[in-house]
């Protein structure tokens, strides 16, 4: 509504005077309503990887993307490691001295930021990388999840792709 | 709260390890979140839905897409004729899209998961 329509009034009374003017003021004061503004809200990202560190170049781009994400003010619900990229949950592998260690920098990402790691519990029975649980199961004598990866069911990945505002994938 | 429309697209050749049993599981898992699942084979993604002699046959897990109500699935029709691919010849009836199709189908869907 237009701020102006007072100004057409023309009051009668004393008792009318005063009312208008407190009806100015009010209208003064009041919010105006305005159509939303197209703003860049932050969004929810959730983030796939497919590919493995030592095959594919996946993982690395996929920690740049998500560097550039909270940058720009947004928020990762997740990152889901599924096919040959729960490899890099896997603590008995080692980087040779002088080249990236990008399991290592996802790690120190994900605790700097408050991230979630998920590693799909099916693909790392393939290959391997078990946790505590699965362990303690299968009758392995030794668990392998670097912390702070977690393992969790293929249902998580759907889950954050349902619940994210964009979900993006890196394949191998 | 509503299902989301989920595309799957498998571009991938079956014979690669476990890639093609680890997406059709993802596939399942989707529909079993009761979410609006599609699936697009594209490129080798197409000799996913010939049937194979092997034991590990990825083909009859597709077949049985219906069965857990997934039923948008669409084959690009330019790939499976650049492979010599009859649409008769895939484990289920499937609707061939052309490129402006698949433009379509990707721009209708709310996630799209590549393999």
């Amino acid at each position: 509504m237009s701020r102006a329509w007072y100004r057409k009034c023309r009051p009668a009374t004393a008792a009318g005077v005063t009312l208008l003017a407190t009806l100015q003021i009010a209208a003064y004061h009041a919010p105006t309503i305005e159509p939303p503004l197209r703003t860049t809200s932050a969004m929810n990202f959730a983030i796939a990887i497919h590919g493995d560190a030592a095959t594919s170049d996946s993982p690395r781009t996929a920690l740049r993307f998500a560097r550039a994400v909270l940058a720009k003010g947004h928020r990762i619900h997740r990152v889901f490691f599924y096919h040959a990229a729960v490899n890099l949950a896997n603590s008995f592998v080692v980087q040779p001295q002088g080249e990236a260690d990008t399991a290592a920098d996802w790690a120190l990402f994900a605790i700097e930021y408050n991230v979630e790691l998920a590693v799909c519990v099916a693909a790392g029975l393939r290959r391997g990388v078990l946790g505590a649980q699965d362990a303690d199961r299968y009758e392995r004598v030794v668990t392998n999840v670097r912390a702070p990866f977690q393992v969790v069911g293929l249902g998580q990945m759907i889950d954050a792709a349902v619940e994210a505002d964009r979900f993006v994938t890196f394949c191998a | 709260m509503t299902p989301r429309r989920i595309l799957f697209i498998v571009a991938h050749a079956p014979r690669r390890g476990a890639l093609a049993a680890e997406t059709l599981d993802e596939i399942l898992i989707g529909a079993a979140f009761e979410q609006k699942i599609s699936v697009l084979f594209t490129g080798d993604g197409v000799y996913q839905l010939l049937e194979h002699t092997d034991t590990d046959n990825i083909a009859r897990g597709y077949r049985a897409l219906p069965t857990y109500d997934v039923n948008d699935v669409y084959v690009d029709k330019k790939s499976a004729q650049q492979r010599g691919i009859s649409l008769d010849a895939l484990v289920l009836p499937v609707r061939p899209l052309s490129r402006h199709g698949i433009q379509t189908l990707v721009a209708d869907n709310d996630i799209v998961i590549p393999d």
